[in-house]
């Protein structure tokens, strides 16, 4: 399987927008390439201005996702097919309808609503099976995509294991 | 049919423009308006369909009081207004 490296370049995910970082050859001063020695700079921003929580680079296909938190407006996740977009918002990972008349609280007693408060992990799955995407989020559910996410489906043995209202 | 406008601040992410819509709630002509603007949706109500935290609608001035059925009346020439509630100083 093709496998995509990105050793040279980084994204930096800042309460400002998305920064693309890319090592250049040689020290940035004109000076000789020694190994991985080259002077980083910015060579793009991403969603200027709002908060960017968390990025992934699947090594399996390239895409890049971004988790954003637009405060009132909430979570939304995006994805580039490859560095430096076009991005495309998809639709972020959502709870399933909390049951009439359930009641939850934090570990603080407030009451836990069922939806979705941070993106906090994203991760690739396997080589064996592309498209998978594991997302963990708050308040605690973790969610399973198996096309590179574009859905979302709640992990229910998880979210309904009783331990975890303890 | 009602009038439903939304905060400028929202169009940064997603263009809602001035439209009417059909409904005797707000949820209702909510539902109808979204249906159009399917991305809206999530920019104003959480997962369960309520209201987000710090969002708000005026109907006709009046601040809603059901933020999770949104089951307040909508006459066919309301106007309803969709803001962000701003807070602190």
């Amino acid at each position: 399987m093709k496998r995509y490296h990105h050793g040279d370049r980084l994204l930096v995910s800042t309460r400002k927008g998305l920064f693309t970082l890319v090592r250049t050859e040689g020290d940035g001063n004109g000076g000789p390439v020694v190994g991985h020695t080259g002077a980083w700079s910015i060579t793009n921003v991403d969603f200027m201005g709002d908060n960017v929580t968390l990025t992934l680079t699947d090594p399996r296909s390239g895409y890049c996702y971004a988790a954003l938190d637009h405060g009132h407006f909430g979570v939304k996740l995006h994805r580039a097919e490859r560095a430096g977009g076009p991005w495309t918002e998809l639709a972020a990972p959502a709870y399933p309808p909390k049951p009439e008349g359930h009641e939850e609280f934090d570990m603080w007693g407030r009451p836990l609503a069922w939806t979705t408060a941070r993106i906090w992990a994203l991760a690739a799955g396997g080589d064996d099976e592309p498209g998978v995407l594991w997302c963990g989020t708050l308040p605690g559910g973790l969610f399973r995509s198996n096309d590179h996410g574009e859905s979302w489906t709640l992990v229910r043995s998880l979210w309904d294991h009783p331990k975890r209202r303890q | 049919m009602a009038t439903v406008a939304f905060t400028a601040n929202i169009q940064r992410h997603v263009a809602c423009p001035e439209t009417v819509a059909e409904g005797t709630t707000v949820g209702e002509v909510l539902a109808a308006v979204f249906a159009a603007t399917p991305r809206a949706r999530s920019h104003v109500l959480d997962d369960q369909g309520a209201l987000r935290r710090h969002m708000t609608i005026y109907v006709d001035g009046r601040i809603v009081s059901e933020r999770e059925r949104l089951s307040d009346p909508v006459r066919p020439d309301s106007r309803i207004y969709v803001f962000q509630a701003l807070s602190g100083g």
